[in-house]
């Protein structure tokens, strides 16, 4: 407890130093873990007194899975993600989902190094965003009424 | 000696080996301790509620959770960032600084909190010089044993002390804070000179201190005026608590509990940062230690000592403050000091000498002599369990390179004050 204190003092001072408003909380850091046929799903959330709930999915992608002011929420979105993954497991479609999921996360990761460290010009941008556009139209058009299969909850971005 | 008090003892002797071996954590042993002389019927309920010496709880009590809510302020970090612009972010000033800082903090709060306090800030402030924090953190934690010598709630053993042998807060600040500022100002001055070549940076590097904002450190304002009046309200409360017929812990524990009601925090998350098993750990002693004395084992070593000083004044008060020192350099100085207590009042008892001047050689003694070694004082070990996690290795031999001539020099300066103005 005392060197979490000292790192925590320690890096706040940093971070006010470089500009940074800094809020720390006295919580606990939980970790949840699944094997569904040999796949670990793994999340990540706090709890803590300011009714805050920081959860994240984090196997077998990472992916932010919102901030929540019940936690009875947070055990009903990892029972519902949950079972989204025994669905895409059991449709034996899981490693091509896996692949393509990994795929996009490394784009968007080339991307964010692209315009961080190259010089980009406009056309390169139109170009980036057209490709993207029509993967995600692709997307949406794939999503029609008669092949949903999952129906407890609705889609949030389609 | 009959079988109550071997038994009191060889449970006193089994809790004191746990403590030092470290076999177990402290507060475990000291509580099996405790709890053994219940089982067995040595002492009852009511004996062991009587043997807790509630003040000295109280003051403990009562400070940590004044330092709980003082250090969301960052007070302290603006300090240290003040410190180190006013002397232009030179590090053979700062070093001596913040030596002083650390000790001036530690005389009105736990050295372990003390340091806590200071290491966090150090830590980044050397890192923008480009040089290692170790100079700048052993100059912080010998001063902490140092300043907190120098008052009632400075160090646990003061706290003790004073509650038991009915001292105040001025008795100390009278008694104990000026050899305390020359032995600071000594010591301070000793180990720049130690570390002097490891100090010297470019003027480049000293500009990043200059760039550090003070003010960002300040947290909360509101808070800060808050805690300011409060904290300026008890330590004037330490100054006049025996004038106002009042215990310390009544101060501690008042000003506690009007920044508990002011500050708005909740109460749990203060609470939480109480030291619980620091103070289960006294509680614990205080049941053991008053065990002995319940049984006549601390009536029998004070009849020891009259035989051996022959009732000496000054032979006596030498013998504490040179044993307490070399003890405390490598045990716990609170049981130890646990222990002197009831003795040091039987010398009184029996021998009939003035014993307030043993009480000044015992703070002395058993302050000073944490730092000796790495393992002397909480606040060495904290500090060396931090640092290695920051990659950095206080080792035991590094420690006491430099503690222990330190704390010699220490015991000397103290021998002269007590020769000169107390054992007379």
């Amino acid at each position: 407890m005392k060197e979490i204190n000292v790192k925590e003092t320690m890096h706040e001072m940093l971070l006010r130093q470089m500009g940074a408003n800094v809020v720390c909380f006295i919580g606990k850091q939980c970790f949840v873990k699944f094997n569904i046929e040999g796949y670990e799903i793994s999340y990540a959330y706090n709890i803590n007194a300011k009714e805050k709930y920081f959860l994240q999915r984090v196997k077998p992608y990472p992916m932010i899975a919102g901030v929540f002011e019940d936690l009875k929420d947070v055990v009903e979105m990892i029972e519902i993600d949950l079972e989204q993954f025994k669905n895409v497991i059991k449709s034996g479609k899981f490693e091509k989902f896996l692949e393509l999921n990994k795929k996009i996360l490394e784009t968007a990761r080339n991307l964010e190094d692209l315009f961080f460290y190259y010089i980009v010009d406009e056309k390169m941008f139109d170009d980036i965003d057209h490709c993207i556009e029509r993967v995600r139209d692709r997307i949406k058009n794939s999503a029609t009424e008669d092949k949903r299969v999952y129906f407890k909850k609705d889609p949030e971005t389609l | 000696m009959n079988t109550i008090q071997l038994i009191s003892i060889a449970v006193f002797l089994i809790t004191f080996v746990l403590i030092v071996t470290e076999k177990i954590n402290r507060t475990v042993a000291a509580m099996i301790g405790a709890m053994v002389l219940l089982i067995i019927r040595i002492i009852d309920q009511g004996n062991a509620t009587e043997f807790i010496d509630y003040t000295t709880v109280g003051v403990l009590v009562g400070m940590m959770i004044v330092v709980a809510i003082i250090k969301r302020t960052g007070l302290f970090q603006y300090l240290a960032i003040k410190a180190a612009k006013m002397v232009k972010g030179d590090p053979m000033k700062i070093i001596i600084l913040f030596g002083i800082m650390t000790a001036v903090i530690s005389a009105f709060l736990d050295n372990v909190t003390t340091i806590l306090l200071m290491i966090p800030v150090t830590l980044v402030i050397s890192k923008l010089l480009k040089l290692s924090p170790i100079p700048f953190i052993m100059s912080e934690v010998l001063a902490s044993n140092i300043g907190g010598t120098a008052t009632l709630i400075g160090d646990p053993p003061n706290i003790m002390i004073g509650s038991e042998a009915g001292l105040g807060f001025m008795d100390f600040i009278i008694n104990l804070t000026p050899p305390i500022i020359v032995i600071l100002i000594v010591s301070v001055y000793i180990i720049r000179a130690i570390y002097k070549k490891e100090l010297h940076v470019e003027d480049e590097l000293k500009r990043y201190i200059m760039e550090l904002d003070e003010k960002t450190a300040i947290v909360d304002r509101k808070l800060l005026v808050k805690s300011l009046t409060v904290l300026f309200l008890i330590i004037l409360g330490f100054f006049l608590h025996e004038h106002l017929g009042y215990e310390s812990s009544t101060v501690a524990l008042s000003g506690a509990t009007i920044l508990l009601l002011i500050s708005g925090i909740e109460i749990d998350e203060i609470l939480v940062e109480v030291e619980w098993p620091t103070i289960f750990f006294f509680i614990s002693l205080f049941i053991i230690v008053g065990t002995l004395e319940k049984v006549g084992v601390i009536e029998m070593l004070a009849k020891l000592v009259i035989e051996f000083t022959k009732g000496n004044l000054i032979f006596t008060g030498l013998v504490i403050l040179w044993a307490s020192a070399i003890l405390s350099a490598f045990l716990d100085n609170i049981p130890f000091v646990a222990t002197m207590i009831p003795l040091i009042k039987g010398l009184g008892a029996i021998g009939g000498i003035n014993i307030t001047p043993l009480w000044w050689a015992l703070s002395l003694g058993a302050c000073l002599g944490g730092n000796g070694t790495l393992i002397g004082a909480s606040a060495n070990v904290v500090t060396a369990g931090i640092m290695e996690k920051e990659g950095y290795k206080i080792t035991f031999k590094d420690f006491t390179k430099i503690g222990f001539p330190l704390m010699i020099i220490s015991i000397i300066i103290s021998t002269v004050y007590l020769l000169l103005f107390q054992l007379r």
